[in-house]
């Protein structure tokens, strides 16, 4: 079903940065704990069921938003409380990345109030970027980008509030979804990384919101717009690419497996983690995969969540050699290896606290 | 090696007291079961496959590859061919 030959067809998405950094990383989720086991019986599961989802995928518990609360608000907060903590102000940031597939609006584009919101002036840049699990790899290459460019910071904001997009009774994704907005601030500074991309949209129905754009289908006429997953080929694919993609990924950045203090991986199932792990061969206290128990699945978020969740302490007291690597809707995945060193990164927050 | 038909069947044995499927899955050589559970089953089936081959050999092997969801390709789409491609994890 997908393509199968990736090198030799064409020239491939790859970039190198040696002037960009991460300074500092916040995220924010929502504030309301959703527990499997309470909410299983209201999606029709019986015990025995509730148990087998919890063993074959990690299902344990979420944070979503209780209330109206949006991606942009969860992410407005970590934008804040990362200025504070980096010391800057907003107009010391020239430009905004909002990554999210739930954004304020269909239109405009949410990243331009969202910098208003936080203070930046208006000769900033702002623009949306419709992304899901890959998407905080997009996202950082091309804020790495700009700085490159010639800007000196950029604030890079990414997330969903994947749990109004789902159905509350579908077993199959509701309990997977989480809801989290992370802001992470990029700026000029020398520090090595790497980057690769890939695309396919023939896995464009494998996760998919039917009836939610322009374009109407035969086969999409009655459903809702909710989004649908195809479980097997997400799977499928997740097995078949990802391995690879991280072979790949320390290939050209010339890295050896050893040399990467953390794999930090977009988080669907604990399943999928522990398989590429022991695939991979790498120690079970590199690869952390207690986002999606924890947390739920929280997109685009689900990197910087995990750095906020369960790596706090390392990312903010030491200098780290991270592979990063998102995956999944579009179907969509890119990998990083990206040097931090002392970075602020706070413990994750949980719930607006403005 | 230890007697993998007896842990393959016994896997899907448990797994399968759990689980409502439309027709009742009764197990032989050709036996389809990708097409007869969900993706949750198969996930659940892996690790308790795992697991058991975990216990009666002191090693963790990793049954789930590119092929285990391919809708074509599946080793899971025939019992027989399930049965020795745990074989060949084992054996590594």
């Amino acid at each position: 079903m997908w393509r199968n030959a990736l090198q030799g067809e064409a020239e491939r998405a790859e970039l190198r940065f040696a002037n960009a950094a991460i300074r500092g990383i916040v995220t924010t989720v929502g504030d309301r704990m959703v527990e499997f086991a309470a909410e299983a019986p209201g999606m029709g599961l019986s015990e025995a069921e509730v148990a087998r989802l919890q063993r074959a995928i990690g299902l344990n518990r979420r944070q979503i938003v209780s209330g109206d609360e949006t991606t942009s608000d969860l992410c407005a907060h970590s934008a804040r409380r990362l200025f504070e903590g980096c010391g800057i102000t907003a107009d010391q940031c020239q430009g905004l990345i909002f990554v999210t597939q739930t954004p304020d609006y269909a239109a405009p584009a949410t990243a331009i109030s969202l910098a208003t919101r936080l203070g930046m002036p208006v000769t900033s840049l702002a623009f949306d970027v419709r992304l899901g699990c890959s998407g905080f790899v997009y996202g950082l290459a091309m804020a790495y980008s700009l700085v490159e460019s010639g800007l000196n910071r950029v604030l890079l904001c990414v997330g969903d509030v994947a749990s109004k997009f789902v159905d509350p009774t579908d077993h199959a994704i509701a309990p997977i979804m989480g809801d989290a907005g992370a802001a992470i601030l990029i700026e000029r500074k020398p520090s090595a990384a790497s980057f690769q991309f890939y695309s396919d949209g023939n896995g464009e129905r494998a996760l998919i919101i039917p009836n939610s754009g322009v374009r109407k289908t035969p086969e999409d006429e009655g459903m809702p717009a909710l989004m649908h997953m195809d479980g097997a080929s997400v799977f499928n694919f997740t097995l078949q690419r990802v391995p690879s993609m991280i072979t790949d990924i320390l290939e050209y950045g010339a890295k050896e497996p050893d040399a990467i203090d953390y794999f930090v991986l977009h988080q669907p199932n604990k399943y999928i983690l522990k398989n590429i792990q022991k695939r991979m061969k790498v120690d079970d206290a590199k690869l952390p995969s207690d986002t999606q128990s924890v947390y739920g699945n929280q997109n685009s978020a689900s990197i910087p969540g995990t750095i906020s969740g369960f790596l706090s302490e390392d990312y903010s007291t030491r200098r780290l050699t991270s592979l990063f690597a998102g995956f999944g809707i579009g179907l969509s995945w890119a990998a990083a290896i990206v040097e931090t060193d002392n970075i602020y990164a706070p413990a994750t927050f949980t719930g607006i606290k403005d | 090696m230890p007697d993998v038909s007896q842990i393959t069947a016994d896997a899907l044995a448990t797994v399968l007291e759990n689980v409502e499927t439309e027709t009742p899955i009764e197990l032989d050589a050709s036996t389809n079961i990708f097409d007869a559970v969900d993706s949750f089953t198969i996930v659940d089936l892996l690790l308790e496959t795992e697991g058991r081959i975990e216990a009666a050999t002191g090693r963790y092997v990793p049954l789930a590859d590119e092929t285990i969801f391919d809708a074509e390709k599946s080793p899971l789409k025939n019992w027989s061919s399930w049965t020795q491609y745990v074989e060949k994890c084992i054996a590594g």
